[in-house]
């Protein structure tokens, strides 16, 4: 065991100048003052400049959505239902609440009022407490219609509060 | 009787049987839009093309009659490439809309592109929009989603054969509409929903409430008149979304070696096919009446309101029937299954001297225009008159009118069954009457006057028979569970029964059997074909 013993130089056997150089990172750090922890909910870390720039643009309309309604490639938060100018893009098809896998979404569609279109949702609910931001009803949206934005302050006093509806949902795009 | 090759597959079959008829009745899947087993084959969509040996081109099989030593290919590279021209010509003004489309799921050529269709289009131009046409109140029309397989139209003309339905304007341009000004008429306008192969024609009662694909169709019995249409019932959960018709399997009336090529549509097989084929409107849309409207929160017990639990109930049932005697009265809706007019007549018959049920009247089941073809509805608006007179007859019950029984003046009215309205004229001659019990499956006008109500079930949450005006012994099944604190009919019955004489009945089966033993009428029912198949899993399993 003593063969193996470490020798320490002069410098680490006197200790002294060690704990000196070990202060200095210290007072460096005291007046350079770089900090990493975010003081939440004071400061709010802004997600949308996270956006992977090796991330493909997959959809076209997909840089308009990350530069104008917080829509970020990369994080799903709550959900949005886009609408351009007046008319939604959501034709009450199903197919998300066909794909969830949490049952978190719930939609009754309607003759729609607008004749460019056939359908439309009359309730489009998204239960935010079932639900796991998988995002595969994004992926499932015949029409682009459905997305997740970067919000993700969801905090409510009763659970109903967080079963958010189709007003509440709508995203106005262009 | 020719002898044809099919796919080197040798097939006999009758006379005048086309060779479309003759591969599907072998399992050999020849892809068609516009033939339909119930009318004569129009050859418009060109989807059913094959090649015949010794014919240069290729020839559509839903109108090529077989023949002896023809030699028929249908997948070779030429006919292959025939239906993918087809699709992609069908396709060039057809929205690829299938999410918004209510068809999608059971579409025909959602499912031919799948299999047959070319995964591209050459087509550069921009499909056509079109505005919907009003057709009826009742039918929603696309006429960007229309084929013009003109299904409809030759149902209109070879079947309900009043001809409202015509094919205006040409090519591309070609619409289906009714003569101008005018709406198809109530009566078997349902039917043009369930034969459109794509999404063009749907019902109004149905649009956009549920995608097919989350649906289960349970086969059942229509109950709204004594024909005994074959249904299918589509539901999710506790919730029952539409009624279509249950077609049979109709290849053996296909390949009768008895069919005649001079009289290619003989009567009993145009009845056949119209039976199980079509349905009229009232069972397709009027459905919702037959169902449970209302929550039921369990038995209403008015001598004892705090007390109304279903043994309680059943008790005080039990004490009353006792106390009366032979002063009991029965009356019976003919909504009632043949099991359940069993029990009933069962427990009349154990317990009243004078032996007589008084039968509830329902309204003849008139059709709704003497000009059509079609005429499907027969006897009265309700589905079990003929069992009941055949059950009451071997036990030997008299049948009589409900003032009948009500003019006997009973201690204690027992009324059994779903009322609707057809008790409410009576809610004033039966105040003298010490106790009325009545099992219905949703409150009426008259069940407010009953002491004892029990709710019971509707025909879409049971099983049970009916007995058809033919004499038909048809299997009804549960379709949805029910939800409230209601209980089956047959259950309450069997439970009043036992308490009183000790006698067990048992449950659907045991009954059926004893009907099956005890009376002549239905010594000769095929007890397989009433118990298999239950809840099949065929939300686009139609009979094209």
């Amino acid at each position: 065991m003593t063969e193996n013993k470490k020798k320490y130089t002069f410098k680490e056997a006197v200790y002294f100048i060690e704990i000196l150089r070990g202060l200095g990172v210290t007072i460096k750090h005291f007046f350079t003052r770089r900090k990493f922890a975010i003081n939440y909910p004071e400061e709010k870390l802004n997600i949308t400049g996270n956006t992977q720039a090796t991330m493909k643009v997959m959809d076209k309309d997909a840089q308009e959505l990350i530069d104008r309604v917080e829509v970020t490639m990369n994080y799903r938060g709550k959900h949005a239902l886009l609408v351009d100018g007046d008319l939604g893009r959501c034709v009450a098809c199903k197919m998300c609440e066909t794909v969830c896998p949490f049952f978190a979404i719930y939609i009754e569609p309607e003759e729609s009022p607008d004749p460019r279109k056939e359908r439309s949702p009359k309730i489009f609910e998204v239960d935010l407490t079932r639900c796991a931001y998988c995002g595969y009803c994004v992926e499932a949206c015949p029409e682009n219609a459905i997305t997740m934005t970067s919000f993700y302050s969801l905090v409510a006093r009763q659970r109903p509060e967080l079963s958010i509806q189709r007003k509440e949902l709508r995203t106005v795009i262009k | 009787m020719p002898t044809v090759e099919i796919d080197g597959k040798k097939i006999t079959v009758g006379q005048g049987v086309t060779v479309l008829e003759a591969a599907r009745a072998n399992g050999i899947e020849i892809p068609h839009f516009c033939y339909h087993e119930s009318f004569k084959s129009g050859g418009l969509c060109r989807m059913c093309l094959v090649e015949i040996e010794k014919m240069p081109k290729l020839q559509t099989s839903c109108t090529t009659v077989a023949t002896e030593g023809m030699v028929v290919k249908t997948t070779t590279d030429r006919v292959k490439q025939a239906r993918s021209a087809i699709l992609e010509f069908i396709l060039t003004n057809h929205p690829l809309d299938c999410p918004d489309c209510d068809q999608a799921g059971e579409c025909v050529l959602q499912e031919y592109s799948h299999k047959y269709g070319p995964d591209k289009s050459d087509f550069r131009e921009p499909k056509q929009l079109r505005e919907h046409i009003q057709l009826s109140e009742h039918i929603a029309y696309d006429p960007e989603r229309c084929i013009m397989c003109e299904r409809c139209v030759r149902y209109y003309r070879d079947i309900v054969g009043t001809e409202e339905l015509a094919v205006m304007e040409r090519g591309a341009h070609s619409e289906i509409t009714t003569f101008p000004g005018r709406q198809l008429d109530y009566g078997y306008i349902g039917n043009i929903a369930d034969i459109c192969p794509v999404g063009a024609l749907t019902t109004k009662d149905f649009r956009f409430k549920e995608r097919v694909y989350n649906l289960r169709a349970t086969e059942t019995i229509c109950p709204l008149c004594e024909a005994g249409c074959t249904i299918y019932v589509d539901a999710k959960k506790y919730t029952v979304y539409r009624v279509r018709s249950r077609s049979k399997n109709l290849t053996s009336i296909h390949t009768n070696p008895n069919r005649n090529v001079t009289a290619l549509y003989p009567k009993v097989f145009i009845d056949a096919i119209l039976r199980s084929s079509f349905i009229c409107d009232d069972g397709r849309l009027g459905y919702k009446k037959a169902l449970e409207n209302s929550s039921l929160s369990g038995p209403v017990n008015r001598y004892e309101p705090e007390n109304s639990t279903w043994s309680a109930s059943i008790a005080l049932v039990v004490q009353r029937i006792k106390q009366a005697g032979s002063k009991v009265g029965g009356i019976l809706s003919p909504f009632a299954t043949n099991e359940e007019v069993y029990a009933f007549l069962y427990l009349i018959k154990s317990i009243t001297a004078h032996n007589s049920v008084g039968i509830m009247q329902f309204p003849e089941a008139k059709e709704f225009r003497e000009s059509t073809k079609l005429k499907l509805r027969k006897g009265v608006q309700a589905p079990n008159l003929k069992g009941i007179e055949q059950i009451a007859g071997a036990l030997g019950i008299k049948i009589v009118p409900v003032d009948e029984v009500i003019a006997s003046k009973p201690e204690l009215l027992y009324v059994l069954g779903p009322v609707f309205d057809r008790m409410d004229g009576y809610t004033e001659k039966i105040k003298d009457i010490q106790c009325i019990v009545v099992q219905d499956f949703k409150a009426s006008a008259f069940s407010e006057k009953a002491h004892v109500f029990m709710p019971g079930l509707s025909f879409a949450q049971k099983d049970g028979t009916y007995t058809n005006k033919d004499g038909q012994v048809q299997r009804i099944r549960i379709v949805v569970d029910s939800k409230g604190n209601a209980k089956n009919d047959l259950d309450i019955l069997t439970d009043i029964i036992y308490n009183i004489s000790g006698k067990k009945l048992g449950s659907f089966d045991n009954i059926l059997a004893l009907l099956v033993k005890e009376i002549a009428f239905f010594n000769n029912i095929d007890m397989n074909s009433l118990t298999t198949g239950i809840n099949l899993r065929k939300a686009a399993g139609r009979l094209w």
